[in-house]
């Protein structure tokens, strides 16, 4: 009984951040303070009797099920995992120190999913870890580790859907040694009435290469959280996303690059999708340290407002120590462009199907940037499904068993 | 009965009258040219007729097969045969053009209630008219008229034409920002398709392409409305003489 007060006392007691911090000046979680979840019992996650279909990006890899925030080896495919890949339950490592201040951490969960990849191994096919919800006035915490050894290459691709009005408090931490290439692509796809709070922290060392992108359509609020530092030399990390919001929706998404190292990339390309009733939220710093010469930055955030009432807030930030780099960064803002629908429509094409595929089209530039082809493909489904329901009734995702 | 049949067609821009009683009538078959100085209202027909939004009809009337034309969209026009050709054809960055194609094609098929098009036939019948106006699978693949030059932007709403086989087509100011060949290539495109049963409109300011598709009627449209009309030794007139009479009609 205790465990289950832990989030009530967390979220009364030391307190949520509210948006008189700076960092959280544009997402206020009342929201879920009111919500007032408690965490899921253990086991709740057992009524889920099967991975739903559907709203998963249909790709080739081997599983990694948590219900509830609990791995579920019975759904997973932990015996059929590439060689030199283990998967294992462990207690979670310690909060990085930017984030120990913060009540959110100490909710943080006391065991994590840990994924290793043996240095020098190249997994043979992709990891998907898919965390799937189902429950009210609820919390969850998947957590997972990811540390791939020297040389070693993995694709992870993080899946996130559910259904109910339940809180996923979400943290990944990976870490790449020296010469690692790491494929990670997440789609947060939980429910409409779902609370989502991601913080994900990247150790990049020496020659490094990381591909991110985050595509996020889900829950009425969310924020994902990227840390990355760039601890070493000839760090290549792209970290791209694209995201939509709809009536009722919120999402965050605010990612600090740090380059520590000198001679590293960092590139950032983020394309947010706004309609009537919906809000994103971009924050970006990008920190360039006295040692980080001839650092690359970029980041770029464009937002593409399908109606008056929608809103975007969007704040880059450069923050530069070195001399010798070449950094930059933009926001931009636009609507459908009148001529353009229509020239499709002088071609047939009826007004919503014009609209969607300008829409795709918009995002398509961003999902390029997903360096692995099946995720990618994936991707442009998961949004050409999106815009298809979200024009219709908004999607239910039906979870096998779970409710009754 | 006309295949198009304007009558006392009266539209403005920003509360501004620009055209102001406009007849025309084109049965299937015939190939019309409407020929007129800057300002005279020449794209405000093209874009009426189109359905664009930002064009108000205040007056007269459209039938197009003997249907109420003016009471469509856009996209219904197009469906049921009319056909612009754009002055300044639209890019669409992240759209390729045979997405395009398909899109447009299926659907008319479905505003006809038939079945979307089969890939495989859809694929070879687009290739076999491509072919022929010059068009490479590569820009086929390419997003829509994004990087094209003026040629090619022209080419490809040609081809368009030729893959939805509209009944009217209207081609507003076709010849502009072509040079000789490119001019040739469409012109070859535009031939190709007349029929009995298809109407074309071209609107233009200059003679050159009339060279090249010879119309059965020319009509001179100086402040919005036709002044004059004629046969093809109009153009020719009109090519001498100017449009310095017209407007002076029109002041």
């Amino acid at each position: 009984m205790t465990d289950r007060t832990l989030l009530l006392d967390k979220i009364g007691g030391a307190g949520l951040p509210t948006p008189r911090v700076e960092s959280w000046k544009y997402t206020d979680l009342k929201a879920l303070a009111r919500l007032n979840p408690v965490l899921a019992d253990a086991n709740s996650g057992q009524s889920i009797t099967a991975v739903p279909t559907g709203t998963l990006p249909e790709i080739e890899a081997a599983q990694i099920v948590l219900t509830n925030g609990e791995l579920r080896p019975d759904l997973s495919d932990l015996t059929a995992l590439p060689e030199g890949v283990t998967v294992e339950e462990t207690d979670a490592p310690a909060p990085p120190e930017f984030w120990r201040e913060d009540a959110l951490v100490g909710l943080a969960p006391g065991t994590a999913i840990a994924i290793r990849v043996a240095k020098g191994v190249e997994a043979s096919k992709p990891l998907h870890v898919i965390s799937i919800a189902s429950g009210d006035a609820m919390a969850i915490r998947p957590s997972v580790t990811v540390s791939l050894g020297e040389a070693a290459r993995l694709v992870l691709i993080e899946s996130h859907i559910g259904d109910g009005t339940y809180f996923t408090n979400v943290t990944a931490n990976v870490t790449l040694a020296r010469a690692a290439a790491l494929g990670h692509y997440k789609l947060q796809a939980d429910g409409r009435s779902a609370f989502h709070i991601a913080r994900t922290a990247l150790t990049l060392g020496d020659n490094t290469e990381y591909d991110g992108f985050r595509l996020s359509t889900g829950g009425t609020l969310a924020r994902d959280e990227i840390r990355a530092t760039l601890d070493g030399s000839h760090i290549e990390a792209r970290l791209n996303g694209a995201y939509m919001a709809g009536d009722g929706q919120h999402i965050d998404t605010t990612s600090f690059i740090d380059h520590a190292k000198p001679e590293c990339r960092s590139h950032q390309v983020f394309k947010g999708v706004l309609d009537a009733g919906g809000r994103g939220v971009f924050q970006g710093k990008i920190l360039v340290r006295p040692d980080a010469q001839k650092t690359d930055g970029y980041q770029m955030n464009r937002a593409l407002m399908l109606s008056p009432d929608a809103e975007i807030d969007s704040k880059p930030e450069l923050e530069i120590y070195a001399d010798d780099v070449k950094c930059s960064h933009g926001a931009t803002i636009g609507e459908l462009e009148e001529n353009q629908l229509f020239y499709l429509m002088a071609r047939g094409i009826p007004r919503d199907r014009a609209r969607h595929l300008l829409i795709e089209a918009y995002l398509a530039d961003a999902v390029e940037h997903v360096g692995h082809e099946p995720t990618r493909a994936a991707f442009q489904k998961t949004i050409s499904a999106w815009l298809q329901h979200h024009d219709g009734t908004p999607e239910t995702l039906e979870i096998r068993g779970a409710r009754t | 009965m006309s295949l198009l049949e304007v009558r006392n067609l009266r539209a403005d821009v920003d509360g501004k009258e620009i055209l102001k009683g406009l007849d025309l009538t084109i049965n299937a078959g015939e190939v019309h040219a409407i020929m007129g100085p800057n300002g005279s209202g020449k794209s405000t027909l093209s874009y009426v007729l189109a359905g664009r939004d930002g064009y108000e009809v205040t007056g007269g009337e459209v039938l197009f097969d003997g249907k109420d034309l003016l009471e469509q969209a856009a996209d219904e026009r197009a469906n049921d045969g009319l056909f612009l050709a754009f002055q300044y054809p639209v890019e669409l960055p992240g759209v390729a053009g045979m997405t395009f194609l398909r899109e447009a094609v299926n659907s008319k098929r479905r505003h006809n209630g038939e079945d979307e098009i089969d890939a495989m036939g859809f694929l070879k019948l687009v290739r076999a008219k491509a072919k022929t106006l010059g068009i490479s699978d590569e820009m086929l693949k390419r997003a829509v008229n994004v990087g094209f030059s003026g040629g090619e932007k022209k080419r490809n709403e040609a081809l368009q034409m030729a893959v939805l086989e509209p009944r009217m087509m209207v081609l507003d100011e076709t010849d502009s920002g072509l040079d000789i060949d490119a001019l040739k290539v469409v012109a070859e495109g535009v031939n190709a398709m007349r029929s009995p049963d298809r109407g074309i409109l071209i609107i233009t300011h200059y003679q050159r392409l009339l060279d090249y598709i010879v119309p059965d009627k020319v009509h001179v449209l100086a402040d919005g409305q036709i002044q004059r009309s004629g046969g093809k030794e109009l153009a020719v007139e009109l090519e001498k003489k100017g449009y310095a009479e017209y407007i002076g009609a029109a002041a």
